[in-house]
C-alpha cells in the first residue's frame, strides 16, 4: 500500500502514521518515543530527494516538517536570516529579494524545496563555482536528534568558532543523525544583473576544455554547465553583477569562445538555469546518477562514461559543470531499466571519484549500492550515528551508515 | 609505561633529533600565545617533531598504549591556549611538515603539510594567479594545520569566508592512530561530512597530516580605502551604509584613534592622527566592478562624515595602508608592555552599541582599551593595555574581560569569531549554550575520541564533562564490547 502524502505526492513508500510538530520539543517528545518503541522513522520536508538511497518499503513514522515553517528573525544589515527548516525557498527568496538580498546558491524547484531539506540532502547547484554551497552559508541551527534530544549549535553571527561544528555536520547528512528545526544563514546583496553565454559544440571534449580556460581566464564567472542532449552539446556561462561589469565579463567571455553563440540577458538567464538546476534533482522517472571528480579529470571521465554508453548502446543525457568535477548522467524511462551502470564503474575512475544514484526503479536500486562506493572514515562515522541516533531510528535501512 | 621507555620508544619512530624533553627544551612549548593568566602554563612529558603522516600514526598509537593525552601543535601563535598540554602528555609539532604537495590550477587546489605556513602558501601559489584567502593577522607564522583546528578568519573574510570554506578534503589521523582521507566537498558523496566536522575541532578530534585546500584566483582589480571619521558612530554608519546598499567588500576593517597612536608613528601608513576612527576598505573584483564600488563607498563615507577620504590603486600605495593594519598588534609595545587581545563577535547592527560598552569597561576599570577589527562582519577585537609588573594589572584585566564577554553575548553575539575557545572560554560557553547542546557537542567528540585524551580540557566547559563523559565511556564500550566497566 502506498500512502499518499497530502499533495497527492507518490513516495512509493508506507508512512504508518504521520506526524506534524508545531516545535522542537513536540519533535523531540515524538522522536524520545519512538528511539524508546524502536519506531523507524522518516524525516519529509519537500519529498523532493525520497527517492535516493536504499528501498526501504515502509517507515513507522513520517515527520511532516512543513509545521515548523516561516521565517524566524531577518535583520537585513547584519546580513543574516533564520527560518523554520519546513519552509520553502520560495518564500526564503521572497523575503531576501524584498531587501536586494538573496541566498547565493541555486535552488531545485523552490516551491516545495525546503531548507532544512536542502540543507540536509547537501544539494549544491553550479553556482557553488563561484559562491560556495549552503554549507558555506549555514551559520547555526536548532535540531532535534533521533534521541529527541533538542539542542543548537552556531550562532546568529556570521563569524563563529565557538563550539563544535554541529551544524555544518548535519548539512548533507541526509538526516542520519538529527531533524533540523530551524537554521540560521548568512545572505548576501543581490546581483543588480545577469547574463548567460551559449555555444554550441561538436565535442565535448572541447567544451570541458573551453569552460576550463574560461575559468581560468575570469575568474569571476558565477557558473558553467555543459549539456549532452539528443546529440547537441551546449555550453551555457552565468555571468552576474552590476549592469556593467557583466557587460564587460560578456565581452571577455565572447572574445574566448567560437564564433557559434548566443548571449541570454536578465530575465531569460534566469529561466535558463532554472531549468538546468531543476534539472539537477532527482527525477521522478527514468534514473540519475551524480558523479563527482576532480574537474582535471572530467574530460577523461565524460569520455569514460560515452564509451560505456556506446556499447551498451543505451542513451543518457549528461550534465556537466567543469569547474566542480561535476557530471550528472540521466536515463529517461525506457533506459533505466537496464542493469546499473555507470556506479559499479567508479572504482576504475581515478583518485577517490564518488557517484551516488540520485534516483531510479526500485530494480535498479536493488541491484546496486546507492550510495556508490563506501568513502572512508565508515567507523567514525558509524561512531556519530550511534551517539546521535543511538535506536537507528531515523531513515533505517535507507542511508550509507 | 616509564618515561625512559616513553622516550625509548618516542626516539625509535621519530629519531632522535626530532624529540624534545629536557626541561629547557620543553619550556617554550609551555605555553602559545595567550595571555598567562588568562590561560595557564603547562609542560607535557614529551615534544615530537615528526616528518610523515606515519610518525605521526605512530606517536598516536604509542601515546594510546601508554594511555597519554596527545596535543597537536603548529606555530603556537593560537591566542586561547589550544595548543597548551593543559593536561600533559605528548605534543605533536608540526612544524616540520612544511611541504606544498600539489597546486593544481585547473581543479583551483593545492595539497598541503600542515606545517606550511598561512602567507608562504599564498606567495607560493602567487605565481599561478591564485591566493589562499584566509588570512589571519599572524599569517605570516601560523600554520595551515592550526587555521584548521580553529576555523581561522583574518579581514578577507567578509567576502572569501573563513577556513572551513576553503577546505576540500583532509588526511587526519584519528585518536586510535588510524590515517583517513576526507574528502567530502564534491557532488555524489554519499557519506557523512567528516571535513566539516574536523574544521573548527581545536585538535580535539584529530590530527590532520594533509589539507587539500581551495585556492582562490587573484582577482582582476583591488583597490583599497581609508576614509577617517570624527566619531566611531559615524564610521560605524558608514559601515552600515556600505553593507545595506548590497555592496560586499573585500574588507571593511576600524581602528580607533588609540590604536592610530600606536601605529602611524610607527609605520606612516598616512592614518590621520586625530581621527577617532579610520575605515579601511578593499574591494575586489572586475575592473569596472571594482570601479563603481568605489565610487558608491566614496559617496557613503562622505555622506556619513568622513572627515577624509584617500584611495590608493598601486601596490606599494595598498600595502602600506595595509600596513598600519596587519602590523597594529606589533605597534601596541608602544602604548603598553602587554595587552589581551579578544576575539567577540557581535551582530554588525549592534556595534555601536557594543563599542559604547567598551567605552563603559575602559571607564569602569580604568584601563586603555584599543580597537581594532573586522566592522563589516561585526568580529571585535578590544586590546586591553596593561602592565604586568604592576600590581592588581592582571587582576583588573581579567575582570574587564568578564564584563567585556558577558556585554558581547548580551547583544546576541558569540563567544569567538576567530581565536576558539581553547582553555581561554572554556568555562563560558555555558553562558550561551545549555546543557543539552553541550551534551550533543560531547557526544560528537566522544565519536573521534572515545578515550578523551586528544587535546583533553578545552572548549567544553571545566568539570561538566567528567560525568557525562564517563557515562558516554561506558555506552561506548557496551556497545563496542558488550562489556560493562566498574
Amino acid at each position: 500500500m502506498i500512502n499518499h502524502h497530502q499533495n497527492g505526492l507518490d513516495l512509493g513508500v508506507e508512512i504508518k502514521q504521520w506526524v506534524r510538530p508545531g516545535t522542537a520539543q513536540e519533535l523531540g517528545d515524538t522522536l524520545a518515543e519512538c528511539t524508546a518503541a524502536s519506531r523507524t522513522v522518516l524525516p519529509f520536508g519537500g519529498g523532493g530527494s525520497v527517492l535516493t538511497g536504499h528501498v526501504v518499503p515502509k517507515f513507522d513514522v513520517g515527520i511532516d516538517t512543513r509545521g515548523l515553517s516561516g521565517v524566524i528573525n531577518y535583520q537585513p544589515a547584519d546580513l543574516t536570516l533564520s527560518a523554520g527548516a519546513g519552509t520553502t525557498m520560495a518564500e526564503i527568496a521572497v523575503v531576501l529579494a524584498d531587501k536586494g538580498q538573496e541566498l547565493p546558491i541555486d535552488v531545485p524547484f523552490p516551491d516545495s524545496t525546503t531548507i532544512g531539506g536542502l540543507a540536509a540532502t547537501g544539494f549544491a547547484g553550479p553556482r557553488r563555482l563561484l559562491s560556495g554551497s549552503l554549507k558555506d552559508a549555514i551559520i547555526g541551527c536548532e535540531y532535534v536528534r533521533g534521541d529527541g534530544l533538542v539542542a543548537k549549535a552556531g550562532g546568529m553571527v556570521v563569524k563563529n568558532v565557538s563550539g563544535f561544528e554541529i551544524p555544518r555536520l548535519l548539512h548533507g547528512s541526509w538526516g542520519a543523525l538529527a531533524v533540523l528545526t530551524s537554521i540560521n544563514l548568512k545572505v548576501s546583496p543581490r546581483p543588480r544583473s545577469e547574463a548567460t553565454v551559449q555555444a554550441e559544440w561538436q565535442d565535448v571534449a572541447d567544451a570541458v576544455a573551453s569552460m576550463h580556460e574560461l575559468a581560468r581566464k575570469i575568474p569571476s564567472l558565477a557558473a558553467s554547465v555543459i549539456d549532452v542532449h539528443d546529440g547537441r552539446v551546449t555550453s551555457s556561462v552565468r555571468v552576474m553583477g552590476r549592469e556593467e561589469a557583466v557587460e564587460a565579463t560578456v565581452a571577455n567571455v565572447l572574445s574566448h569562445l567560437p564564433p557559434d553563440h548566443s548571449i541570454v540577458a536578465s530575465a531569460e538567464s534566469r529561466d535558463v538555469w532554472h531549468s538546468y538546476v531543476n534539472a539537477w534533482a532527482p527525477p521522478r522517472e527514468g534514473a540519475q546518477v551524480a558523479i563527482g571528480v576532480r574537474p582535471s579529470e572530467v574530460a577523461a571521465t565524460v569520455d569514460l562514461i560515452q564509451t560505456v554508453l556506446a556499447a551498451e548502446d543505451r542513451q543518457a543525457s549528461l550534465s556537466i559543470a567543469p569547474g566542480l568535477g561535476s557530471i550528472r548522467v540521466r536515463f529517461d524511462r525506457d533506459g533505466a531499466e537496464l542493469p546499473i551502470w555507470p556506479l559499479s564503474q567508479l572504482a576504475a575512475l581515478p583518485d577517490r571519484a564518488t557517484g551516488i544514484l540520485e534516483s531510479g526503479p526500485d530494480s535498479i536500486r536493488k541491484a546496486t549500492n546507492p550510495w556508490g562506493p563506501q568513502q572512508p572514515g565508515q567507523a567514525v562515522m558509524v561512531e556519530i550515528k550511534r551517539q546521535f541516533d543511538p535506536g537507528n531510528i531515523l531513515n533505517r535501512g535507507r542511508l550509507f551508515i | 609505561m616509564d618515561r625512559h621507555h616513553l622516550l625509548q620508544e618516542l626516539q625509535r619512530i621519530v629519531g632522535n633529533g626530532a624529540v624534545r624533553y629536557r626541561p629547557a627544551d620543553l619550556l617554550v612549548y609551555e605555553y602559545d600565545g595567550s595571555v598567562d593568566g588568562a590561560v595557564d602554563t603547562a609542560a607535557p612529558a614529551a615534544v615530537v617533531l615528526p616528518s610523515s603522516t606515519e610518525q605521526v600514526a605512530a606517536v598516536v598509537k604509542l601515546a594510546r598504549r601508554a594511555g597519554l593525552p596527545v596535543v597537536a601543535r603548529g606555530a603556537g601563535t593560537g591566542l586561547s591556549g589550544g595548543a597548551v598540554a593543559q593536561a600533559g602528555g605528548i605534543i605533536i609539532s608540526l612544524t616540520r611538515m612544511t611541504q606544498v604537495l600539489d597546486v593544481n590550477p585547473t581543479d583551483r587546489t593545492a595539497l598541503v603539510e600542515p606545517g606550511v605556513i598561512n602567507l608562504e602558501l599564498s606567495e607560493h601559489v602567487h605565481g599561478d594567479g591564485f591566493f589562499f584567502a584566509p588570512d589571519p593577522s599572524s599569517q605570516k607564522a601560523c600554520t595551515i594545520g592550526g587555521n584548521v583546528a580553529e576555523n581561522s578568519g583574518g579581514p578577507h573574510c567578509l567576502k572569501y569566508g573563513v577556513t572551513t570554506n576553503h577546505i576540500l578534503g583532509l588526511e587526519v589521523v584519528l585518536p586510535d592512530g588510524e590515517v583517513i582521507w576526507t574528502d567530502t566537498a564534491r557532488d555524489g558523496y554519499g557519506g557523512l561530512d567528516l571535513t566539516a566536522a574536523l574544521v573548527g575541532s581545536e585538535g580535539m578530534f584529530g590530527i590532520v597530516t594533509k589539507a587539500l585546500v581551495k585556492l582562490t584566483p587573484i582577482p582582476e582589480a583591488t583597490t583599497v580605502m581609508l576614509a577617517a571619521f570624527g566619531s566611531l558612530e559615524d564610521a560605524s554608519h558608514a559601515v552600515t551604509s556600505i553593507i545595506a546598499e548590497g555592496n560586499l567588500p573585500a574588507s571593511l576593517e576600524m581602528m580607533d584613534n588609540l590604536t592610530i597612536q600606536a601605529v602611524e608613528p610607527a609605520y606612516n601608513a598616512g592614518y590621520p592622527m586625530d581621527a577617532a576612527g579610520v575605515l579601511l576598505i578593499e574591494v575586489d573584483g572586475p575592473t569596472s566592478e571594482v570601479a563603481a564600488a568605489a565610487e558608491d563607498i566614496r559617496r557613503i563615507c562622505i555622506t556619513s562624515g568622513a572627515t577624509s577620504f584617500r584611495q590608493a590603486d598601486t601596490q606599494a600605495e595598498r600595502d602600506l595602508l595595509w600596513k598600519g593594519r596587519k602590523m597594529a598588534l606589533a605597534a601596541m609595545g608602544r602604548l603598553a608592555p602587554n595587552y589581551y587581545l579578544h576575539d567577540t563577535v557581535v551582530p554588525r547592527s549592534r556595534l555601536n552599541e557594543t563599542l559604547q560598552s567598551v567605552g563603559d569597561i575602559s571607564r569602569t576599570f580604568d584601563l586603555q582599551i584599543a580597537n581594532v577589527f573586522h566592522a563589516g562582519d561585526g568580529n571585535l577585537h578590544p586590546l586591553m593595555l596593561f602592565d604586568r609588573r604592576r600590581k592588581g594589572d592582571v587582576e583588573r584585566i581579567l575582570e574587564a574581560s568578564h564584563a567585556l564577554i558577558n556585554a558581547c553575548i548580551a547583544v546576541g553575539g558569540a563567544l569567538s569569531g576567530e581565536h576558539g575557545i581553547g582553555t581561554e572560554k572554556r568555562n563560558y560557553m555555558t553562558l550561551v549554550f545549555s546543557e543539552n547542546d553541550l551534551r550533543a557537542m560531547a557526544g560528537l567528540k566522544a565519536a573521534f575520541d572515545p578515550e578523551q585524551r586528544f587535546n583533553p580540557e578545552k572548549v567544553l566547559p571545566k568539570g561538566y564533562m567528567c560525568g557525562e563523559v564517563r557515562a558516554l565511556h561506558i555506552q561506548a564500550m557496551e556497545q563496542r564490547h558488550g562489556i560493562v566497566p566498574v
